[in-house]
């Protein structure tokens, strides 16, 4: 064994121990093949001795479980049946996974064609029920124990067979098998060599779970009087006789019950963690420590900017967004202050990373659990959004505030219609009729340059293409009329020809029904195609608030700069390769103690290290947060 | 729904109807082929069982031809599919009588049986995933969720003779509140159901919560939060479609096993349906009757996967090729 396969199976066998149904599983299982080993040898006499003058007898301290009809000791009986059953189950399993594992992997290395209907037969075969499979087969062999392990071992090889062909497919599709093909290795050498080892590892799970369940069916059968036949006796068996005096003697039929189920249970839960031992995937995140923490106050404070020209439509001041993890509070956003006018179209740009999404999920109240939102104060048209919630509340979001998210195709709904979810907001909120929200509907989706709307009504989202369905999103966020559309990168999974369209159709909507925009984008080319005001942000924070104009001719912050030389155009020379941004954005649960870009900044001095920039007015409309550019 | 989507719902049914029919003929072919060799596979001539054992030469020399059993095998099969197709099983070795008359008298029994288990596992799963679902999203809840896991995979490996004798235990020996055999009182069918359900009632609540969790992390949930619907519209119109199309898979395997566990159970209640009469048989070496019961219930099998098939392909439009 190497050293790096050494570690990985230490790694393995403590991830074993830390399931937490291992230990207590695998102590069962020994103490189990103990019994069956031991137990017929020093109660195997004592468990066939009849006593009729003692039948059917309580439990007393001579038999602690009592006796059987027979008047033999029932907890001899119950441990003596342990070899027999356990012997019955393993045959079967070992039957099944003879025949099954070649059969699986044959099928998986033949010809397509074969291939497919192989496949095919194992699957009608699995839709059968495995008693009823076993059941079928006793009828033709007898009932008998013998008969019991060959047809419960006939009724799971589908199982193993098509655990082991979809794992040889997998294995066989993968790079290294498929350059020992090229290289020359014949199919049998492919088998041992490659495929083999890399499916044992699960197969040697799927025996313990098979076990389990071939314990569970051979009782069956012989419950059922089609396995096992008296004077010998399992589990299965004991449970059949001591039926039949439930009421007189329950215990001399719980027992085996008892039995069957722990040793089932047991075999089930050791296959689990070792299954979940050998597959780092599915160790559970209950390894990784949960913490949480108190949220303290925000602790620097910028004054919110005074918008000019009339009331604000949305003002956000003091919005910190902060997520628990096990390495301390993550601050996904800190201390967001801006606001928007009526009928502007302000961008949030910025990295991935940088906090833009969660301000815009902050701001429509639906950041995910367990995140943690704060805010001094937070209003549209100037009431609270970020009270309490209520139904009046929701119906305000709901009517005021529509929201376009990223991804049109994950974003509606596959099984509903198009139709039922664009008129969907008018119906729930404006209360309006189902046919004429859907006449509504066919307007806005008009509106939006979607062809033949009426049509199109009735269709899934899968019908429509990428720029349809994000005009479907957008018709759906009209219904009702809203004062501020959130837009949170609306055409990042779209063709550029297609980008172009969705922004024109924001910009109509814009101008026709003076509605707000807040345009979330890592596209600064997008932001400055529709965006009067751009808000540039950095590791969770606001670090320019710049008008369009002064975006592109003077920027402020050297981030802003950098974010701008790193767009290309077609005056960037080709030969050259393309302007990036040196080093990572910081560690947003090790925030630096001062300028959260001064890492990366090439114009950084000792202040920048040390100290904090705040956003400061530095102009007119203009705030910036550098020293640079507010000595 | 607009003209064009009924269309479309029209071309899926047709679609999966005509698939459907292609697998169940091949099925059937194969399963009646399976139930027709039972006797010939068996150890010994069928022709001596059904003469007896004091039986001349003569006599099983007649019977034999009687029955057709000198014919060649495909002869043989050819008549036996005739027979199946006029509803004739052949009689019973044992009791001379029709074997279609037996299963008539049996089938409406299991049939009781089997529904009112399907009808609870389908009624009970579905909101228990669902709720523990909504309890347990993003993580919440995680102590909740611990003891569902544990009691769910608990009752999911227990098999039903099992949950049978425990719950003939605790309901008709020790309560006392239930009957804990026979078919004459109307809630003799409890315990029975109960024992059957039970396990895939446990396995499905934990694929739908599952499923649901899926869905609820899907972006269409995030779209339908932002839209601001009341929890049951997000609940009922926006996730629960989603979440029966990977419920319906899985579940569909869990319907076909209902059956399988019905003749289990069916023998520990003394419930006089199929199943017992299956059991029965075999012991007696009643081929006949096997072969009609075995037949039957292999139907039963084929139809509930057959019907969840094609429900899946008109609930998920996205399954239709296109």
């Amino acid at each position: 064994m190497t050293a790096a396969s050494a570690s990985t199976w230490r790694q393995t066998l403590r991830a074993f121990l830390r399931a937490p149904s291992g230990i207590p599983a695998g102590l069962a299982l020994a103490v189990l093949l103990t019994l069956a080993i031991v137990a017929p040898l020093l109660w195997g006499a004592a468990a066939n001795k009849t006593n009729i003058m003692h039948s059917g007898e309580a439990p007393s301290p001579a038999h602690l479980l009592g006796t059987d009809r027979l008047g033999r000791d029932l907890l001899t009986r119950t441990l003596t049946a342990t070899r027999l059953s356990l012997a019955l189950a393993l045959a079967a399993t070992a039957i099944a996974g003879v025949l099954g594992v070649p059969l699986g992997i044959t099928t998986a290395l033949a010809a397509p064609r074969l291939r497919a209907a192989g496949l095919r037969l194992i699957d009608v075969l699995l839709g059968f029920p495995g008693i009823l499979l076993a059941i079928f087969i006793t009828a033709m062999v007898g009932a008998s124990a013998q008969g019991a392990v060959f047809a419960i071992g006939i009724a799971f090889t589908p199982e193993f067979a098509r655990l082991a062909s979809t794992l040889a497919l997998s294995v066989g599709g993968r790079d290294y098998v498929a350059a020992a093909r090229v290289l020359g290795v014949g199919p049998a050498a492919l088998l041992r060599r490659h495929v083999l080892p890399n499916i044992a590892e699960t197969l040697t799970i799927a025996v313990f779970s098979t076990t389990a369940s071939a314990l569970i069916a051979i009782s069956s059968l012989s419950f059922l009087g089609l396995g096992v036949q008296p004077p010998q006796f399992d589990w299965g068996r004991m449970l059949v006789e001591g039926v039949e005096s439930f009421y007189a003697t329950p215990v001399a039929a719980l027992a085996p019950a008892t039995m069957i189920a722990g040793t089932g249970l047991a075999l089930g839960f050791f296959g689990e963690a070792l299954a979940r031992a050998t597959n780092p995937l599915l160790w559970s995140p209950l390894e990784s420590a949960r913490t949480r923490f108190g949220i303290d106050a925000p602790s620097v404070t910028t004054p919110a900017d005074a918008p000019e020209g009339g009331p604000a439509l949305l003002r956000v001041s003091g919005l910190t967004v902060s997520f628990p993890s096990p390495r301390g509070r993550i601050i996904a956003v800190d201390n967001v202050n801006f606001s928007l006018r009526p009928a502007e179209i302000v961008g949030i740009v910025g990295e991935s990373g940088s906090g833009k999404t969660q301000t815009a999920l902050a701001i429509a109240r639906l950041v995910a659990h367990p995140g943690c939102v704060e805010a001094r104060q937070l209003t549209l048209e100037g009431r609270d959004i970020a009270a309490a919630r209520t139904v009046a509340l929701d119906r305000f979001l709901g009517r005021r505030l529509a929201l376009v998210y990223q991804d049109p195709m994950a974003s509606l709904n596959p099984a509903l219609t198009i139709g039922t979810q664009v008129a969907e907001p008018a119906i729930v909120h404006q209360r309006m009729k189902r046919s004429a929200a859907l006449r509504t509907a066919a307007v806005r989706m008009g509106e939006v340059n979607i062809p033949q709307p009426d049509a199109r009504l009735g269709q899934f989202p899968h019908e429509f293409s990428g720029g349809m369905q994000q005009r479907a999103m957008i018709a759906m966020g009209l219904m009702n009329e809203p004062t501020l559309i959130v837009a949170d990168e609306p055409t990042t999974a779209l063709d550029v020809t297609i980008q172009a369209q969705v922004i024109d159709v924001l910009k109509s909507i814009n101008a026709q029904h003076g509605t707000a925009i807040l345009l979330i984008s890592h596209n600064i080319g997008v932001i400055a195609e529709i965006c009067s005001r751009v808000l540039v942000m950095y590791a969770g924070r606001i670090v320019e608030d710049v008008p369009l104009a002064s975006l592109l001719h003077r920027p402020a912050h050297p981030y802003t700069q950098a974010l701008i030389d790193a767009v290309p155009d077609l005056g960037s020379d080709r030969a050259r390769p393309l302007r990036t941004i040196e080093g990572r954005a910081p560690d947003l649960a090790a925030m630096p103690a001062g300028c959260a870009f001064a890492a990366r900044c090439s114009q950084a001095a000792d202040r920048c290290h040390q100290q904090r920039p705040s956003l400061q007015s530095i102009g007119p409309r203009h705030r910036a947060a550098c020293w640079l550019a507010t000595p | 729904m607009s003209e064009s989507g009924w269309r479309r719902l029209t071309r899926a049914s047709v679609f999966a109807l005509r698939r459907a029919l292609i697998s169940l003929a091949t099925v059937l072919v194969a399963l009646m082929l399976a139930s027709f060799l039972l006797v010939h596979l068996v150890p010994g001539d069928p022709a001596v069982r059904v003469a007896g054992l004091d039986a001349t030469p003569q006599d099983i020399a007649n019977v034999r031809h009687a029955l057709g059993l000198d014919r060649p095998l495909v002869v043989q099969f050819a008549r036996y599919v005739g027979n199946v197709a006029r509803l004739d099983f052949g009689k019973s070795f044992v009791t001379n009588e029709p074997v279609v008359r037996v299963i008539a008298d049996r089938l409406p029994k299991t049939l009781e049986l089997a529904a009112t288990a399907m009808l609870a596992v389908m009624m009970l799963s579905v909101p228990l995933g669902m709720t523990v679902a909504a309890i347990t999203r993003d993580d919440r809840n995680r102590g909740f969720e611990l003891v569902f896991t544990a009691i769910t995979a608990t009752m999911s490996a227990l098999p039903n003779f099992l949950s049978a004798t425990f719950l003939a235990f605790a309901f008709a020996v020790w309560l006392r509140w239930l009957p804990a055999g026979g078919g004459e009182r109307w809630d003799a069918v409890i315990l029975p159901a109960a024992a059957i359900g039970l396990r895939p009632m446990a396995d499905l609540a934990r694929i739908v919560r599952v499923e649901t969790l899926g869905a609820l992390a899907q972006d269409y949930a995030l779209t339908a939060r932002g839209k601001r619907l009341p929890w049951r519209l997000i609940y009922l119109r926006h996730i629960l479609p989603n979440v029966l199309t990977g419920a319906l898979t899985i579940g569909g395997l869990l319907f076909a096993g209902l059956i399988g566990g019905t003749v289990v159970v069916e023998n520990v209640f003394a419930w006089p349906g199929l199943g017992t009469a299956l059991v029965q048989a075999i012991l007696a070496r009643d081929y006949p009757v096997v072969q009609g019961i075995t037949l039957l219930l292999g139907l039963a099998v084929i139809t509930v996967n057959t019907t969840v098939d094609t429900v899946l392909v008109l609930v998920d439009p996205r399954s239709l090729p296109r």
